[in-house]
């Protein structure tokens, strides 16, 4: 394809209003990116191509056209940042004429934004394996959350002609983003923006993944503030609603999801695990441990898995699973008393030291006064008789009972 | 990398130079779970709930466990039989220390 070609193709996507078609007209990585930097080789410059074509077609289409030549021909040479800066001119452009239009351009606004959001990883990647500083990716977070402004704020278009239906594909780029930067914090203000504009239609009538990426991220930043409870609930339906056949995104949700549903007393079953091998390797050991009662176990597993688990963020909720394997050590004590209501507290030091943990009968006493506290045992201690009075029924509440399971812990 | 390559920027890059990080991990058979990571894009825009994990559910809500409807969940799970070498530990020690305390009760 030549640019004569290029242009008028990219005319008739725009009489015709057909998005996807100039979504792949825009894409870097199209056929016909390379044959355009053939046909210019070192010609590609800014002043070349605008005197020769500007005006060529209807503004700002001509500029968006030279700067996609200028972006493919960056990126065949490798320069990964002038290709990012060559794409962000072409992204301006482009809002330039988002903004008056209507939804149709939704497929060519998220292709685009894709490539800015890919192209200022490849520049940021490489500028810092060769030792240097590239704040592209900052850069990219901003112009994508500038495009989030121009969808939310559409009030001509119809309903279903909206630009409103690309909001939460945007939000999702820039929390990637923030993702990436390691700075999932900034993405307050844009969720935010997102609350205070509630007229934008339910997230369940937009596409299914635009819906489960936008939960993950938000389930992602629920989990990092320890509010456990929007988390399980935003990362269940991501897991629900994701495709089975994505299976590397359904992994990562579970990896989240997973430790949240231990606290609630709910274990993954083995079909679940069989399906997830790179998650049930991690946390079997854990699921097992708690099962058992096994705090050695889990204290083991906790060693194994530290370093990975620091890197995940999921180190402070799976340590909080420890409390689980205790009740189960201390519900083994009282089943193997034949469930009697009236349980020596040495016996519970003594389970305690069988597995390992060396502590004094009062540290034993604490531990099952802690228990009682946080409802995984219901009873009393008479510490005059150093002796555990259990409730006759539902001494040990199963873990899914709990009326609050993330209180407390 | 050839011309040819580059030029398919930028999936097929961001892929080798992720592919480059994974090949210095200790624990290659962990790769999907590296920090680094990203939740990919997806391949459809949307589907159906066949294609997805509430089509086991039946209609019951996500989030339940094998009591409410959903296979992938265990909430009944407490054992009163575990036979392992714990166990007969714990019994054990427990006569022992159960029979002091008696004693000491006494």
């Amino acid at each position: 394809m030549d640019f004569t070609t290029f242009l008028s193709q990219i005319n008739d996507a725009l009489v015709a209003e057909n998005g996807p078609n100039l979504a792949y007209l825009l894409r870097p990585t199209s056929p016909h990116g390379k044959s355009l930097v053939k046909e210019f080789r070192s010609n590609a410059t800014q002043e070349i191509l605008d005197n020769a074509y500007k005006g060529a077609i209807r503004s700002p289409w001509d500029d968006i056209a030279i700067k996609y030549v200028l972006t493919c021909s960056c990126v065949a040479k490798r320069k990964f940042q002038e290709a990012y800066r060559e794409h962000s001119a072409l992204v301006v452009s482009f809002l330039r004429f988002f903004t008056e239009n209507r939804g149709w351009t939704l497929p060519a606004l998220f292709s685009v934004l894709r490539d800015l959001r890919d192209l200022a990883f490849d520049a940021d990647f490489h500028a810092k394996y060769n030792g240097g500083n590239s704040e592209c990716m900052e850069d990219a977070a901003r112009k994508i959350a500038s495009a989030f402004g121009n969808c939310i704020t559409d009030r001509q278009s119809p309903p279903e002609q909206s630009r409103k239906w690309g909001v939460y594909y945007v939000v999702g780029l820039v929390l990637k983003c923030y993702s990436r930067l390691k700075r999932i914090t900034l993405s307050k203000n844009i969720l935010r923006a997102l609350e205070a504009n509630r007229d934008i239609p339910a997230l369940s009538d937009y596409p299914r993944s635009h819906q489960v990426t936008f939960r993950y991220y938000l389930g992602m930043i629920h989990f990092l503030n320890e509010e456990h409870p929007k988390a399980e609930q935003e990362l269940t339906l991501a897991f629900y609603h994701c495709h089975v056949g994505a299976q590397a995104n359904q992994e990562r949700i579970l990896a989240y999801l997973l430790p949240l549903r231990l606290l609630r007393g709910h274990l993954p079953s083995d079909e679940l695990m069989k399906r997830f091998p790179v998650l049930s390797e991690m946390f079997t050991p854990f699921v097992n441990a708690i099962r058992l009662g096994d705090i050695a176990a889990f204290d083991r597993a906790l060693e194994r898995w530290e370093s990975k688990l620091v890197d995940l963020n999921l180190m402070l909720t799976v340590e909080k699973a420890r409390e689980l394997c205790l009740r189960g050590l201390f519900r083994r004590v009282w089943v193997a008393s034949d469930k009697s209501s009236r349980i020596p507290i040495s016996m519970f030091h003594c389970s305690l030291r069988i597995s390992g943990m060396d502590v004094d009968q009062e540290e034993a006493e604490c531990l099952v006064a802690n228990m009682i506290y946080k409802g995984f045992m219901r009873g009393y201690i008479s510490h005059e008789k150093h002796m555990v009075v259990l409730a006759m029924t539902n001494a040990f509440p199963r873990l899914a009972e709990r009326s609050a399971p993330f209180a407390f812990l | 990398m050839s011309t040819a390559s580059s030029s398919k920027h930028p999936e097929s890059e961001q892929k080798s130079t992720k592919a480059d990080e994974k090949k210095q991990e200790t624990r290659p058979h962990l790769g999907v779970l590296e920090e680094d990571d990203e939740f990919e894009e997806f391949v459809a825009a949307d589907w159906d709930d066949s294609q997805t994990d509430l089509a086991h559910l039946g209609g019951v809500a996500p989030g339940a466990a094998k009591s409410g409807g959903d296979k992938l969940w265990e909430d009944n799970w407490d054992d009163d039989d575990i036979e392992d070498e714990f166990s007969m530990q714990l019994r054990n020690e427990l006569v022992k220390t159960g029979s002091g305390n008696d004693a000491m009760e006494q």
